[in-house]
């Protein structure tokens, strides 16, 4: 007895249309090519690379998921069972370095691999689980144009910063989720010697206004007038002068910490062979080119222009650190540092 | 809900306005958006209840989480 | 932990305080003076509900942030901390507080000004015992619904909370900082009672309350009273003010070039290409998910509604599924988000594919913001004659028919105020997703949370007026539309719908 049914059938079978097609359309594979990228570069640098790869492969659907190195650890940690990333474009080498003790990455051997300066690949095994594509070294970014204001000086080293004149003007990031974070401690461990750092950084806590979550944003911060000191790294600080920023990138006396960043693929990629690919560009003349943009020390050898306004002496001032002393320490001394410092932590 | 204007009529009978076959087309539709509710809603609500009782191991620790 | 969560009780509690003392005066501004411009005063309080909760505390920032325009107001004390955290809020729960007291206002039976004055009681008297009496169910009300609002929000700690924790970012960095999953359904759980507690104590006053709305009331007019009307001018003019300086504020940071050094204006922040990976996909994310949510979510309301009100029989099952519609008000946003996280990622669970697909965010905003849409939705069906199914089967046509050809049309303006409303709502929601989105879903909302992240005021200035614009003009077109139904479908009702 059902009379032609209009309305309401109508938009019960939609509404079940729409829950089943929603449902498909999340589930099933896309027709497309796709590529999952996660990284913990710069944003502007990553974008740059990825919208150079994106031109050489215009089919390929990239997606990309771009976050503080932290985080992006720590998802792939939980993602390990499952992993929906193919590739990770920059994450600092500690970082790699854990992911390849659990065996969650796949060896590869990019294009121009002889071309790679030793510093900057895994040297523990061949074909290298990672190989390092740029490094940068702490640096300390200060507004001049608030520091006139304030009536303070510039900093010149790592003690510097730790006068009262400076209360409440520095940031930092936190080395839980940022690897410039993690950086800047391992570089005073090896000044200060570890009991030494602990000191350094219980005198620098006092003076710290806020932690926050990436490695860019003190530099930024201090580009912003936000904060007047920044301990970051040169790259967005070198942006911002060239912008017209009143700020200054002072690469501090005592010598700075290193760190390389690389790119590894995962094992258990649901598309390897566009994630090789990337992986051939990143080590490639071209992608170092762009990485030379944002860095002075590239992984490629020969690759060196001088960046407009990049700080003197940063490759003299480096202190040697050894990779895998961080990333079998790393732990441990986050925890502490945590312990200690956390409650400054800007909510992130 | 209709309910009979004779009042003289046992008071809590209703008026069936709909067939059979409608009927349980409507109650299905009833189940289905229970159905709903419940994994969108309340499995999920379940399911952190209990990771705030458990330890990393997902053993049982009652209340202990919360004693800071 | 017990710090955070009293820091959050605090920042609450001041908070929902200052909020419905604006609003309450706002409010009795509207409804018992004479000034003019009433129209247009209601109208901008209402203009937060189409912001995202990021908003206020990005416009705060050029405004009174180290280098904010009037920095000095402050007092020389920090913005980042519970000062920009209780100013955010306040701008962002001032609409909820105050649409909650007008109608507790609206509602005073006019009669009751007349037996006060013929029994010769004083101005201030009568205000005391009739106005204020009035509104005591609404100001309560109001208290627990700023508060939960408060309690729970995200937005706003993140961008000025500074080194103040509070719950919702604690959860935000135990979870995504850290992955501490375990910390962070404990913290998740700290957050959800209070809210379960302060939504029924409010749901058990409003039932209290509408039971003494008398059909018969006389709405009041007021009086005439120059001295009184000037000053509550002067007093809406100065909220109303402050609501569009902030709306304002966030408009002009995103023309900035280099804030704050090149204050010349260009649409250079507004090119997401540069400044971030996945450029504009955030925002065709959001209007994704908006539609999603819109179109499916009002469908399953409205139709869930319509089950639960008129149908026959199946009594108890209704009554469960009735209250289960409820509890979604009770939920805040991140403690859901953090739900689906262990409920759908678990690789036992069948529907786990959905994990990191649109799918997944549409069907978390559905289900967060369930209750108001149904709530309205029930009481548009209760207005309909119950005999109407009765009148169909007795023309032996089919219930669906009845529905398809009665009730739906009828209940167009309802209809299309749910979808609105969950449109706009999708636009601006964050709690929810920030747990939930993965590479190719970001939408917006985390597009700004992403940028602020990385101390790019002006991109994320931009996205979110980019937000509160496609918001702005949905609940626009949605009000258009409603012009031209209510006179033509709404005819028989007599009066206003």
């Amino acid at each position: 007895m059902m009379t032609p049914k209009l309305g309401n059938r109508l938009r019960v079978f939609c509404a079940g249309l729409m829950i089943s097609g929603a449902t498909i359309a999340g589930i099933a594979p896309a027709q497309a090519e796709e590529l999952t990228v996660y990284g913990a570069k710069a944003k502007d640098h990553f974008a740059e690379l990825i919208a150079a790869f994106q031109a050489k492969e215009p089919d390929l659907k990239i997606n990309q998921l771009l976050d503080s190195n932290g985080p992006i650890i720590a998802r792939l940690l939980a993602e390990e069972a499952n992993p929906r990333a193919d590739i990770i474009l920059g994450a600092a080498v500690p970082g790699l370095v854990m992911l390849e003790e659990r065996g969650m990455l796949e060896p590869y051997a990019p294009e121009g691999l002889d071309q790679i300066k030793d510093r900057f690949r895994d040297r523990r095994s061949d074909p290298p689980h990672w190989v390092g594509t740029d490094a940068w070294a702490s640096a300390v970014c200060f507004n001049t144009a608030e520091g006139e204001r304030l009536g303070v000086p510039a900093p010149q080293s790592w003690q510097d910063l730790t006068k009262p004149e400076y209360k409440g003007m520095i940031t930092m990031p936190n080395p839980n989720s940022s690897a410039t974070g993690l950086l800047a401690i391992v570089g005073w461990t090896e000044i200060f010697g570890e009991e030494g750092a602990w000191e350094y950084m219980d005198a620098l806590h006092e003076n710290v206004s806020q932690y926050v979550h990436s490695g860019s944003k003190p530099c930024r911060m201090a580009a912003a007038g936000e904060a007047v000191i920044g301990i970051s790294y040169p790259a967005p600080g070198v942006k911002a002068i060239n912008n017209g920023v009143p700020l200054s990138v002072i690469i501090p006396e005592e010598g700075v910490g290193s760190e390389v960043e690389g790119v590894a693929i995962l094992k258990g990629a649901r598309n390897p062979d566009a994630a090789r690919r990337l992986a051939d560009f990143a080590a490639s003349q071209e992608g170092h080119e762009i990485h030379n943009k944002y860095y002075a020390l590239v992984g490629r050898k020969g690759v060196s222009n001088p960046v407009p306004n990049y700080p003197e002496g940063e490759e003299e001032a480096l202190v040697d650190v050894d990779f895998y002393w961080v990333a079998e320490n790393r732990d441990r001394i986050l925890a502490e540092w945590q312990e200690r410092y956390g409650r400054k932590d800007e909510p992130k | 809900m209709v309910t009979p204007a004779n009042t003289m009529d046992a008071p809590a009978r209703k008026i069936r306005v709909s067939t059979s076959g409608e009927d349980l087309l409507l109650r299905l539709c009833l189940i289905a958006l229970g159905v709903f509710l419940v994994v969108g809603l309340l499995l999920p609500i379940y399911t952190l209840l209990s990771k705030g009782v458990q330890d990393a191991d997902g053993n049982f620790v009652g209340l202990q989480n919360f004693v800071t | 932990m017990s710090v955070v969560f009293f820091n959050s009780l605090r920042i609450s509690v001041i908070s929902t305080a200052i909020t419905l003392l604006i609003a309450g005066v706002y409010a009795f501004a509207l409804t018992h003076s004479r000034m003019p411009g009433r129209g247009f005063f209601r109208a901008v309080a209402l203009m937060p509900l189409l912001t995202p909760s990021l908003l206020p505390g990005i416009a705060l920032i050029y405004l009174f942030g180290t280098q904010g325009f009037f920095r000095e107001a402050l007092f020389g004390h920090s913005l980042y901390g519970p000062i920009g955290i209780v100013m955010g809020e306040v701008f962002f729960t001032f609409p909820i507080a105050l649409m909650i007291v007008l109608t507790s206002l609206m509602t005073i039976d006019r009669r009751l000004y007349e037996a006060a004055k013929t029994l010769r009681a004083g101005r201030v008297r009568t205000f005391f015992t009739v106005t204020l009496h009035a509104m005591r169910f609404g100001l309560s009300a109001a208290f627990f619904a700023v508060f939960t609002k408060v309690f729970t929000d995200f937005g706003v700690p993140i961008t000025v909370g500074g080194s103040y924790p509070v719950l919702a970012t604690d959860l935000y960095q135990k979870v995504i900082g850290g992955f501490d999953f375990q910390m962070g359904a404990v913290v998740g759980i700290l957050l959800f009672i209070p809210a379960a507690i302060a939504f029924l104590i409010g749901h058990l006053l409003q039932r209290g309350h509408s039971a003494g709305i008398d059909g018969s009331a006389v709405i009041y007019i007021p009086e005439k009273s120059r001295g009184r009307d000037i000053a509550c001018f002067v007093f809406c003019a100065a909220v109303a003010a402050a609501i569009l300086g902030i709306l304002l504020m966030a408009v002009l940071g995103s023309l900035f070039k280099l804030w704050p050094y090149n204050l010349s204006l260009s649409l250079a922040s507004y090119n997401f290409t540069a400044h971030e990976s996945s450029g504009w996909s955030a925002y065709g994310n959001s209007l994704k998910l908006a539609g999603g949510t819109a179109v499916f979510g009002t469908a399953l309301i409205f139709f869930g509604a319509y089950l639960l009100e008129r149908m026959p029989g199946a009594a108890w099952m209704r009554a469960v599924i009735g209250f289960l519609c409820m509890v979604p008000l009770a939920m805040p946003g991140m403690v859901l988000g953090l739900s689906y996280i262990f409920f759908f990622n678990n690789p036992s669970n069948p529907l786990g594919g959905i994990y990191g697909t649109m799918t997944i965010l549409i069907l978390s905003t559905v289900v967060h913001l369930y209750t108001v849409p149904h709530l309205t939705a029930l009481t548009s069906l209760k207005q309909l004659d119950p005999g109407l199914e009765a009148v169909g089967s007795s023309l032996k046509v089919s219930r669906f028919v009845t529905f398809g050809r009665v009730i739906l049309p009828v209940s167009l303006p309802t209809i299309l105020r749910i979808a609105s409303y969950l449109f706009m709502n999708s636009m601006t929601t964050i709690s929810a997703l920030v747990f939930l989105y993965s590479a190719n879903t970001k939408v917006a909302t985390i597009s700004v949370l992403l940028l602020n992240d990385n101390a790019m005021l002006g991109p994320a200035a931009a996205m979110s007026v980019l937000i509160v614009a496609t918001s702005a003009a949905v609940v626009s077109l949605q009000w258009l539309l409603m012009q031209g139904l209510l006179r033509r479908t709404n005819a028989w009702r007599g009066k206003e719908a």
